[in-house]
């Protein structure tokens, strides 16, 4: 247990990692899964989320004024925020090392998250962003 | 109009304190941080899923349009409360409180005006998505009701303003695709789209 808004970015950073797994073993994009297997990601991703929400609902009471401890709308979006960046963030560095051998040379900008399917992910942002410098924005 | 606000809300709020399992699922549920993280975590999902390009890309111009709703109705509810502040049900009436007290106006409520939004917008790009938000975004109005800190027209008036302001808002969406349509590109650069 720490303080209300360190709580409450954990929960956060947590419920969004454990989505991300989820969604990503689903679409089958094998560039940021944690775990090669999607079925064993799909389980990580649920346990997860789960954990996260019973940790931070079920340990002590959230039912907390802004004024006395708890946080106020501005507090809570601009932390949901900040977990939100640091799961993705976290998720594509760590996938990128687990994945480091994945690297389809094909590349497709347009497909965007598509490209997560074979490639890892800083590979498949490096070579967007070259294809970027080359013809422009993707349409 | 008043009387029925109050009727309702005296026989909402008089199911609380009976049944203590139903009490801890409604405290739970009216929490401010239970159906927010659930309805922005339903935005990321929905955000990286579709069938293929063209369908993701719809997903995320509507979520793209839901969270600027967000903000508006956000804006809305804070020029009401500014001009007029309704107290709280716990105020005015002898109720049973599960809630800590807030005091802010009680009309309309902020909570449910986001819920609503998110819902609203969603079910204009996704029934099936979007009836799931709206039923748990009508399970958060009545639980707030329920906890003793809102009148059931709080409710109602958060969500017939999201309402309408999603309903703008996607009535202005020829105006605002250039905008939306930059932010997928730039997002497809950085594999986020």
């Amino acid at each position: 247990m720490f303080t209300f808004p360190i709580d409450y970015y954990l929960f956060v950073l947590a419920a969004n990692i454990g989505v991300i797994q989820i969604i990503a073993s689903m679409e089958k994009f094998h560039g940021i899964l944690l775990i090669k297997s999607i079925i064993a990601t799909r389980i990580l991703g649920i346990t997860i989320s789960a954990s996260s929400f019973i940790w931070f609902f079920f340990v002590t009471n959230r039912n907390v004024n802004d004024y006395e401890g708890g946080l106020d709308a501005n507090q809570q979006a601009l932390l949901f925020f900040l977990g939100t960046l640091s799961a993705f963030a976290l998720t594509f560095i760590i996938s990128s090392i687990v994945n480091a051998r994945m690297n389809n040379k094909e590349i497709d900008t347009e497909q965007g998250l598509g490209n997560l399917k074979h490639t890892n992910y800083i590979l498949a942002v490096k070579k967007n962003i070259r294809s970027w410098q080359k013809n422009g924005l993707p349409r | 109009m008043v009387y029925l606000d109050n009727k309702l809300l005296l026989w909402i709020n008089g199911l609380s304190g009976k049944f203590r399992l139903l009490d801890n699922i409604m405290e739970l549920l009216a929490s401010d941080y239970l159906v927010p993280v659930l309805f922005m975590l339903a935005l990321i999902s929905f955000w990286i899923t579709g069938d293929n390009t063209n369908d993701r890309k719809k997903h995320q111009i509507g979520i793209l349009i839901a969270l600027i709703s967000m903000g508006l109705c956000n804006w809305a509810v804070y020029i009401i409360n500014g001009i007029y502040f309704r107290p709280r049900p716990f105020e005015t009436h002898e109720i049973y409180l599960l809630f800590y007290q807030p005091t802010d106006s009680s009309f309309p409520s902020n909570s449910a005006a986001f819920a609503f939004a998110i819902a609203t917008a969603i079910l204009m790009i996704n029934k099936k998505l979007g009836i799931t938000l709206y039923c748990i975004a009508a399970l958060y109005g009545i639980s707030r009701i329920f906890a003793g800190i809102h009148y059931p027209v709080d409710i109602i008036g958060s969500a017939f303003l999201s309402w309408v302001i999603v309903y703008a808002m996607f009535k202005l969406k020829p105006l605002l695709m250039p905008i939306l349509n930059n932010v997928i590109r730039v997002a497809k650069i950085l594999c986020l789209a």
